[in-house]
């Protein structure tokens, strides 16, 4: 077998992620293009955002319950609505919309604090300066939400504690980089 | 354990939402009364925040190159009616389901072996080495002399070679093309070590679902019968793909291998075809003795 793989996320060639994505995405893009008449190509980008949205939220358990599959749907829906009237409001376009609320807590940060939002954008960059070891324990615990003791066996610490010592060590030592990122961006 | 930690996993807790009770309202009072734990727990929240940017930034730039592989239909048919009912054929699994599948492939990535053993090799020097060769070389001599139990008798006597998949590609990934022929042709040629090596990389890298299965009968016959198991419960639990509706089969023999008879046959309780009665008659039997 080949040496080390590289750590490029565990997203990647996902096949569940696939299936989810083409299972829903035209009528979603067909949707935002009829509503909205935008191009095909921000539909799709609009689209894919609002699965990732979706799919990190439901691989943390932030997701509502879903009575049936069409209210799941509709939840998706709703948020590529939203990332679409956002984009519109970035674009200058007017577009009327009789029923659109302008409360979305529900299912997204709310889109008019600018500066947290920076700040967070900063912060994900900060993640991706965490070596390969922190971001998969961070993974596994925070984004995947396994339990203490599934992790630690998984990445061979040991025991429970050993992997929730590592865990806040990491989050210390992201917070430590996300510190120096903002220094970097302050001293231009 | 140091202060800042300590605030830290408080902090991470509240912004998680995973206090209650007093617990919840002394955390509550402490950020309105200390301001340099408010501020902390207002850096976790934007440290959580940029957590989960960075997961969705990841899964858009994987949703990406799905769309570059399939891309989506042109404008030409937009206004078709197939467009609103267009759905891959045979993907009707739920959402939720279909969650557990991404979520269940995204730790199987995380706990590739790679790094990990390297690092573990080096820390554990010749010691530990040498006792294994010696322990090993004990425990060959056991078996030699050991006769094998029934049902590993009847487990390989039982065992027919699943056909391979052949004409497979992925067309702009040779080296992937190169590696599943590779892994094939060990296959075909009953190399399953070799094989399952190969098939074991498809999985990890690439997330090869077919390979999966190639995987498992490779261990079922090296002897690695518990990984085999695990690889083939997967297809048991997760696939309707109808080129593994065998798959009760062989997850019965590798139960029979692994000496438990009573999960063999209850795999097999349910199956018609002729080669599964004769083999649950066969562990019935054995069962009687």
């Amino acid at each position: 077998m080949a040496g080390k793989l590289p750590f490029d996320g565990p997203f990647r060639f996902n096949e569940g992620l696939k299936e989810l994505y083409l299972q829903h995405r035209s009528a979603v893009v067909n949707w935002l293009r009829r509503t909205f008449s935008i191009e095909v190509e921000d539909a799709i980008d609009i689209t894919q955002e609002a699965f990732a949205i979706f799919i990190e939220q439901g691989l943390r358990g932030a997701l509502p319950s879903f009575a049936n599959q069409a209210k799941a749907r509709t939840y998706l829906f709703g948020i590529a609505k939203n990332k679409a009237y956002e984009r519109l409001r970035d674009q200058n376009k007017q577009v009327a919309f009789a029923e659109y609320k302008t409360k979305n807590e529900s299912y997204e940060e709310a889109g008019s604090n600018e500066e947290k939002e920076e700040r967070v954008k900063q912060a994900s960059q900060a993640f991706k300066k965490l070596g390969e070891k922190c971001q998969k324990l961070l993974h596994l615990t925070i984004v995947l939400k396994i339990a203490m003791a599934e992790a630690a066996k998984t990445l061979n610490y040991g025991n429970a504690a050993t992997a929730k010592n590592m865990k806040y060590k990491c989050l210390i030592r992201l917070r430590k980089i996300y510190h120096e990122h903002q220094k970097e961006l302050q001293n231009g | 354990m140091d202060r800042e930690m300590k605030d830290w996993i408080l902090a991470e807790s509240y912004v998680s939402q995973e206090l209650t009770g007093k617990a919840l309202e002394a955390v509550v009072q402490r950020i309105e009364s200390d301001k340099a734990f408010a501020q902390l727990v207002s850096e976790c929240e934007v440290i959580l925040s940029g957590t989960s940017l960075a997961v969705r930034e990841q899964i858009r730039e994987s949703l990406k190159e799905i769309e570059q592989e399939s891309p989506l239909l042109d404008e030409k048919t937009w206004n078709s009616p197939e467009v609103e009912s267009t759905n891959d054929p045979g993907m009707e699994e739920t959402i939720e389901r279909r969650l557990e599948k991404i979520r269940y492939q995204a730790i199987e990535k995380l706990t590739e072996k790679g790094s990990e053993n390297a690092s573990l090799w080096r820390r554990m020097g010749w010691r530990p080495i040498a006792a294994a060769v010696f322990l090993l070389v004990v425990a060959v001599g056991f078996w030699l002399w050991k006769p094998q139990p029934e049902y590993q008798r009847i487990a390989r006597q039982y065992f027919k070679q699943p056909e391979p998949i052949l004409n497979v590609s992925r067309g702009n990934d040779v080296v992937f093309d190169q590696l599943l022929r590779k892994a094939m042709d060990a296959y075909v040629a009953k190399q399953y070590k070799k094989a399952g090596a190969d098939f074991e990389q498809l999985v990890t890298q690439y997330q090869h679902v077919p390979s999966r299965f190639y995987l498992g009968i490779s261990q079922l016959r090296t002897g690695k019968t518990q990984q085999a198991i695990r690889n083939l419960e997967f297809f048991n639990n997760n696939s309707e793909d109808i080129r593994f509706e065998r798959v009760d089969y062989y997850l019965a023999l590798a139960y029979l291998q692994a000496g438990e008879l009573e999960q063999a046959k209850q795999i097999l309780d349910q199956a018609e075809d002729p080669d599964s009665q004769a083999l649950r008659q066969a562990i019935t039997n054995l069962s009687d003795d």
